[in-house]
């Protein structure tokens, strides 16, 4: 299953690179990618996993930029 | 101009950092050293506290090659070797260039999601006690009923239950002349509503509707990386830790060799060769790179959507950029489709609008687009036949109220090559109607701005016959054409062309073309609402007939190409110099700073140029 998130304050190419390296490492996740352009973070992974994902996402993330949310759309 | 809550932090930051920089400037002026070193420092501190706090937490994520990491050192290097008001200016500057970034980069990304928000948010929907509620878009299905109020957009494809109104369908077709639209009537999301309040039944849900296409289209472009953005990435992975390598070797090495070499004792030495160190991390800054090129060719994406030219990734700016044939197909691209009554020749005593109106009389009840074409040439007043018989294979032959019998079909003898059908009247013949079809206005034009913008040939495919080839070839100004194709030849002589080494564009309507379409360099579809398959494998989408902006297209792409290239060697070439400059300590930490937000306000602002590029046309 494919999820996509909105990453709120995201100014630096390369905290994108890193959100999507963090994002990948997490545990069930098979497929994570940050498009730093369009501010979208798309994430695969199993269905029934998804609610534990989401909040390590939003972990991951804010390690890399305090600032950024994360939202599903 | 509205911050973001980092944006914010960031310019308090350099506010507070430029305030106690000048204090610690007026301290200086007044021989008070330490209180001056105190400012300074607490500039440093004012301004760069957030990007020491980065640092620290990649060393804890044990990825601490960055920037973050290169200014911490720098600045707390410089407060090791007591200069003091380097290390203040170090952190206020490059938060000036963090901002500027971070604001040239929100710029675009606003100007682009403004031209790519096709779809409302909500819609009214009418809920099952005959009230309308507002509903997010995204949770329309089929069969809903919605109300679109006069200036609304509409969104999703749908079909007019009730009320008529005038539909502005620019977004989604390109067409400048609003359409009238009553019940019955198939609406795409994405258009306006001009006029009055409709409501209608949802046909797709939104993602599947036309807006949604388009922006799905668009929004995918960031996946594939171009060469260029690869190799940045790769080059800003080796080249920080290469740097800093680098300075540590010239901090700790150098002085030790040349100690041990020549016995100037090392204290003295470690102090001026660090110094140098120092001003090389500061240099060393990958951000001009890392950010200037994928904006770059953001900005490029964002301006051809914005002219009527969807492009699916910033790689096939690449690719746009270094075409140098551009293959056509004839029949939907560079002619409309549509046939016209070109000319009438006259065998028998009747003149050419007899021979016309008689003909329209006997197709007028038939489907066929020639039947059409004789039809609309006949103008309103087409008599009805009596009866009606069709002849198979043949054509058509009807008895009319006046007793005369018109028979409509395919010439005994072939006249010519183009579209003909002859007319006969009671038995005689009366005259061949030829067609042809209507050479799309654009087309010349575009074939010409192409030659112009350096695409050396312009190639025609087609199924049909070489004499209506010829004519398209003439009328559009193309140089090669090749008639008489079956679907799968058109493929091959596409194979044959991108094997002989040419870089090739195809632009087909996508009716029986896509695998031309996927094999050719860039495969160009035209109409955002053409066929599905020809969309998906197209790497480029035109919104509709308007070959000009195909010329626009490539134009934009290799003038992207130029911005990003010129920014790679530019910043490269600066960042090089002023390292070896830093080296030789030519340039010391002030210049440094300088020198690398200077390349990087630079480089963004001549990216943030393609956004703007091409407005006077």
């Amino acid at each position: 299953m494919i999820k996509t998130f909105k990453l709120t304050e995201l100014d630096c190419p390369v905290c994108a690179n890193k959100m999507q390296e963090a994002v990948a490492k997490i545990e069930g996740v098979t497929q994570a990618r940050v498009d730093f352009l369009a501010t979208k973070l798309t994430v695969e992974a199993e269905e029934q996993d998804f609610t534990k994902i989401v909040k390590q996402i939003g972990k991951a993330v804010r390690k890399v930029e305090p600032d950024c949310e994360v939202i599903e759309i | 101009m509205q911050f973001t809550r980092s944006q914010k932090r960031r310019l308090f930051s350099i506010i507070s950092g430029t305030a106690f920089f000048i204090l610690g400037c007026a301290f200086s002026l007044l021989h008070l050293e330490i209180a001056g070193a105190v400012s300074f420092v607490a500039a440093g501190v004012a301004a760069g506290y957030m990007c020491v706090i980065q640092a620290v937490r990649g060393i804890a994520s044990k990825d601490f090659f960055d920037e973050n990491m290169l200014m911490t050192i720098a600045a707390v290097g410089a407060v090791l070797l007591g200069e003091y008001p380097e290390c203040a200016a170090i952190m206020v500057l490059y938060q000036v260039g963090e901002l500027f970034q971070s604001i040239a980069v929100r710029k675009s990304r606003r100007a682009i999601s403004e031209l790519s928000n096709l779809c409302p948010d909500t819609a009214e929907v009418l809920q099952a006690d005959g009230t309308f509620a507002e509903v997010p878009s995204a949770q329309l299905a089929p069969e809903d009923i919605i109300r679109i109020a006069p200036g609304g957009r509409i969104p999703a494809d749908c079909v007019i239950v009730s009320g008529c109104t005038a539909i502005d369908t620019s977004p989604v077709t390109g067409e400048s002349v609003p359409r009238d639209a009553a019940p019955g009537e198939t609406i795409y999301s994405g258009c306006l509503n001009k006029s009055g309040v409709i409501q209608a039944e949802v046909l797709r849900p939104v993602q599947d509707s036309a807006a949604g296409r388009i922006m799905k289209l668009t929004e995918t472009a960031g996946e594939r990386k171009t060469r260029s953005e690869a190799f940045i990435t790769r080059f800003a992975k080796i080249y920080t830790p290469a740097v800093t390598g680098l300075a540590a070797v010239i901090a700790f090495l150098i002085p030790l060799v040349i100690w041990l070499a020549v016995g100037t004792p090392y204290g003295e030495l470690f102090p001026e060769w660090s110094r140098r160190a120092l001003s090389m991390l500061v240099i060393s800054c990958p951000c001009a790179l890392v950010i200037s090129v994928p904006l770059g060719y953001f900005c490029g994406l964002g301006n051809a959507s914005k002219n009527g030219v969807l492009i699916k990734g910033s790689a096939f700016i690449d690719t746009m950029a270094g075409i140098d044939t551009a293959v056509f197909d004839k029949t939907g691209t560079l002619t409309l489709g549509t046939l016209t009554v070109e000319s009438i020749d006259i065998q028998g005593a009747f003149t050419k609008e007899e021979i016309l109106s008689l003909a329209a009389a006997a197709e007028r009840h038939s489907t066929h687009p020639i039947a059409k074409a004789i039809c609309g040439a006949a103008g309103d007043d087409i008599r009805e036949p009596v009866s009606v018989q069709e002849i198979a294979g043949t054509g058509v032959e009807a008895v009319l109220a006046d007793g005369r019998t018109v028979r409509v079909g395919r010439p005994r003898s072939e006249a010519g090559d183009a579209t003909a059908v002859q007319v006969w009247i009671d038995g005689c013949s009366a005259g061949i109607i030829l067609l042809a079809d209507v050479i799309n206005p654009a087309a010349n034009d575009a074939l010409r701005q192409l030659k112009a913008g350096g695409v050396a040939q312009t190639v025609i495919l087609t199924g049909d016959n070489a004499h209506a080839a010829e004519r398209v070839k003439t009328a559009v100004g193309a140089d090669v054409v090749y008639a008489g194709l079956m679907p799968e030849e058109k493929y091959e002589k596409i194979e044959a062309l991108c094997e002989s080494g040419k870089k090739l564009m195809y632009v087909g309507d996508g009716i029986n073309d896509a695998p031309a379409l996927a094999r050719a360099d860039v495969g160009v579809a035209i109409g955002v609402l053409g066929s599905d398959a020809a969309v998906e494998t197209a790497d480029a989408v035109l919104m509709d007939l308007d070959l000009t902006r195909l010329a626009y297209g490539v134009r934009l792409a290799r003038k992207t190409i130029g911005v990003v290239r010129g920014n790679i060697v530019f910043a490269l070439g600066t960042k090089l110099l002023v390292l070896a400059l830093a080296a030789l300590n030519l340039v010391g930490m002030w210049g440094a700073v300088l020198a690398d937000v200077g390349v990087s306000i630079l480089a963004v602002s001549n990216s943030m140029r393609l956004l703007r590029y091409g407005k006077k046309r």
